[in-house]
């Protein structure tokens, strides 16, 4: 099973620092060799599998039809992943924060991941629009109302005249149906760069195609990343 | 990572690729195969490709073959 992305961990030479005494401990004995590194690793998994116990506890309200060995399930998956990818990136370490703390969101980061998959696993991945109201906000007083409909209007044609099919899926799937991006990915059996890359395509098309109509698209199909 | 995906998958996935133009056969086998990047090969035929061609540049490069 593919691992999800490593966390950011804004490791990099301008936040490097003296390491503590503690987190120097722990790559020194998962450098190690023997019985002192298989110590270290079964140290490590553990401390990941309370993390990735904690995030599953914490989601946990959001997936009521999860059983509670199917969820043990999960949170040693993402220990399982979580300590290869800690594994495979111990010199990416660089101390701007505790060894244990960086190596915690490493199993954050799985747990979510793969709870999101077990979330949509069995659903339908709906790439065509189910309700473009999903963008409209209840919000906002009648002038802006109506301001708003005509940029949705804008907006629904653009989609459909000036994106391509797939970059159009891709959109509407993640953007507007609310698809994770790793789901997404996992039925497509690609990578989730390759669909960033898809809808930033696509992002940037309809902001041209907007601004040249004379309208913005700042707070709209949101920036940010799942 | 197992080599045939769930049924509902493949279902959806041959979907995509159907409502893209592939040949209906040539989609039931494309979606069946775990190892094909459905998005790849939709990108391709986006850009103009034809489905036939784009099956032939991103089949698995294991198979000796083309899917």
């Amino acid at each position: 099973m593919e691992s999800a992305a490593a966390p950011i961990t804004h490791a990099g030479p301008a936040t490097a620092r003296p390491l503590d005494d503690e987190s120097r401990d722990w790559l020194r004995s998962l450098r190690a060799t023997g019985g002192e590194r298989e110590a270290a690793i079964a140290r490590l998994h553990a401390l990941l599998l309370r993390a990735a116990r904690f995030e599953v506890a914490r989601r946990r309200p959001t997936l009521p039809h999860l059983r509670g060995n199917e969820l043990d399930e999960i949170a040693l998956e993402a220990a399982d992943d979580a300590l290869m990818s800690v594994l495979a990136r111990l010199d990416d370490f660089r101390g701007a924060s505790r060894f244990t703390t960086w190596v915690y969101k490493f199993a954050l980061l799985e747990a979510a991941v793969k709870l999101r998959r077990r979330a949509w696993q069995g659903r339908e991945v709906p790439l065509e629009p189910e309700s473009w109201s999903l963008f409209a906000s209840a919000t906002l007083e009648p002038d802006e109302q109506a301001e708003q409909s005509e940029l949705l209007a804008v907006l629904q044609a653009a989609i459909g005249e000036v994106l391509t099919a797939h970059q159009r899926r891709v959109l509407v799937g993640l953007a507007l149906n609310g698809v994770p991006i790793d789901v997404l990915a996992e039925r497509l059996n690609t990578s989730r760069g390759a669909l960033y890359k898809t809808l930033h395509d696509a992002r940037r098309k309809l902001r041209a195609h907007l601004e040249h109509s004379g309208l913005a698209l700042e707070t709209w199909l949101g920036e940010e990343e799942r | 990572m197992s080599s045939r995906p769930d049924h509902d998958h493949v279902v959806w996935r041959r979907r995509c690729l159907i409502s893209a133009g592939f040949p209906t056969s040539t989609a039931r086998t494309l979606a069946a195969d775990r190892r094909v990047d459905i998005h790849a090969l939709l990108e391709l035929t986006d850009r103009g490709c034809p489905p036939a061609l784009a099956v032939r540049i991103l089949a698995p490069l294991n198979d000796g073959r083309p899917v």
